[in-house]
């Protein structure tokens, strides 16, 4: 084989290479939208099981907003009892209620402050316990956060 | 279905627990605590000489018995800033209707149908005295000092609940004696009479009108026994603080702002609160 021969042999090998590749499909607006859809149905199924996840930064759900959920759309401003208390409950991650919890209590319930009605000693009390539950998590103690939830379930059906 | 005795022995420790009589659990099992809590209920309730629902006292010649005494009357918060503890307004209504709005409405109705009752016995003279009568605030301590300064013998604090948008109840709360109550007999028995009375008013129109009860709290600024002059030697002011009702709840804020007979209805727990403290007064002359 000549040096031309082998030239022209290796640019055909080269050639057939090429052929042979397989180049990958563009992204089409269907293929974004599917992966869009798993992306979000991984990311839900992550959010029912909170109790087990003890990330910080992990997917957060109050109690509150899981019993009263309709109450967080209310119109309450910043700085009043139940604006404070609503946007708390309404967070959702875990280190944003963590702020928004030791926030409350200390606006509202600076040390041995005193109450001064019904549903300042209420929402205070819930936020104690909404906290505790918060906390409980973060040191991966599932069994206690469980308890504290189920304490201020019996809470809201004393209530009713 | 019919509830069976557990259940029954369970509503009764709930009672219990409500009127701060019981701490165990809410089980249905009557043990020693239980029976403990049942029986200081019962010495308390022999122990009072309530009038509630009853006829007034009347005299021979067919005219009420005089009475007298001083009573403060507290519209809860007020203003726009917070001060003293107290916040400018915590809970609204269903349509918008803020709570300091309602409870100055409120106490004013009430002082009107105290001057009103005490002007139709002969012989009477009760003072009446708001803690505030316009859109102010005043700090927890202030406010019990108000009864202080009046040398009040009953001092009602006015507020109106909220929670959840759909409970509905009445409520009155004391200091408990674990916080230095020094009178918390009286102002248990002053607060059951306005208690009782306010939930019959409401049930004339309502008959979803759900008793919560009397209610001991620890933390209740405005009843402070310091701030309201009271110690151990003297104790003349009788206090309680009423949450007439859940106002976020709409059937309730149909009931007292927006429906036609809101008016009546408010006019109707006035004069019930009113009535109550002239029965504790004539009570405790």
């Amino acid at each position: 084989m000549t040096c031309v021969q082998m030239r022209e042999h290796k640019r055909f090998k080269a050639k057939k290479q090429t052929r042979i590749r397989i180049p990958t499909p563009p992204m089409t607006n269907r293929t974004t939208m599917n992966l869009t859809i798993a992306l979000v149905v991984l990311l839900l199924t992550g959010c029912t099981s909170v109790e087990e996840s003890t990330d910080i930064t992990s997917a957060y759900r109050s109690v509150w907003a899981e019993l009263y959920p309709d109450t967080l759309a209310g119109q309450h401003a910043e700085g009043t009892l139940y604006g404070d208390f609503y946007s708390a409950a309404a967070s959702d991650t875990r280190i944003v209620a963590e702020r928004r919890w030791e926030k409350f209590l200390s606006d509202w319930m600076p040390g041995n402050a005193a109450f001064e009605d019904a549903s300042h000693a209420r929402f205070v009390n819930w936020a104690k316990l909404e906290i505790q539950r918060l906390r409980y998590l973060k040191h991966k103690n599932i069994a206690a956060a469980e308890t504290t939830s189920k304490r201020l379930r019996q809470i809201a059906a004393d209530m009713e | 279905m019919s509830a069976s005795t557990k259940d029954i022995k369970k509503l009764a420790q709930a009672f219990l627990r409500d009127q701060g009589y019981y701490r165990g659990d809410i089980d249905g099992m009557w043990g020693t605590l239980s029976n403990r809590a049942f029986k200081r209920y019962s010495d308390y309730l022999s122990s009072l000489d309530l009038d509630i629902g009853g006829e007034r006292p009347v005299a021979e010649d067919g005219v009420a018995d005089a009475v007298s005494g001083i009573v403060v009357i507290d519209p809860g918060h007020g203003g726009n800033r917070k001060i003293g503890g107290s916040s400018p307004n915590n809970a609204t209504s269903a349509s918008g209707v803020l709570e300091k709005t309602m409870t100055l409405d409120l106490a004013k109705r009430v002082q009107k149908q105290l001057k009103a009752l005490s002007s139709g016995i002969p012989g009477s003279g009760i003072k009446v005295h708001l803690t505030r009568s316009g859109d102010t605030n005043l700090g927890l301590s202030d406010r019990a000092q108000v009864a202080a300064k009046k040398d009040a013998d009953v001092f009602v604090s006015i507020h109106f609940n909220g929670f959840n948008g759909s409970v509905r109840g009445t409520e009155t709360l004391i200091l408990s004696t674990e916080k230095g109550n020094v009178n918390e007999r009286e102002d248990r028995e002053l607060a059951q009479r306005i208690q009782s009375a306010m939930l019959a008013a409401i049930r004339r129109f309502d008959a979803n009108a759900r008793d919560r009860g009397v209610k001991n709290n620890r933390r209740l600024g405005v009843l402070s026994d310091i701030s309201l002059g009271n110690t151990r030697g003297e104790s003349k002011t009788r206090a309680c603080l009423i949450e007439v009702e859940f106002i976020d709840t709409p059937a309730v804020d149909e009931l007292l702002n927006t429906g036609p007979n809101a008016n009546e209805v408010r006019n109707a727990v006035a004069e019930a609160i009113a009535e109550a403290i002239i029965d504790d007064l004539r009570a405790n002359a």
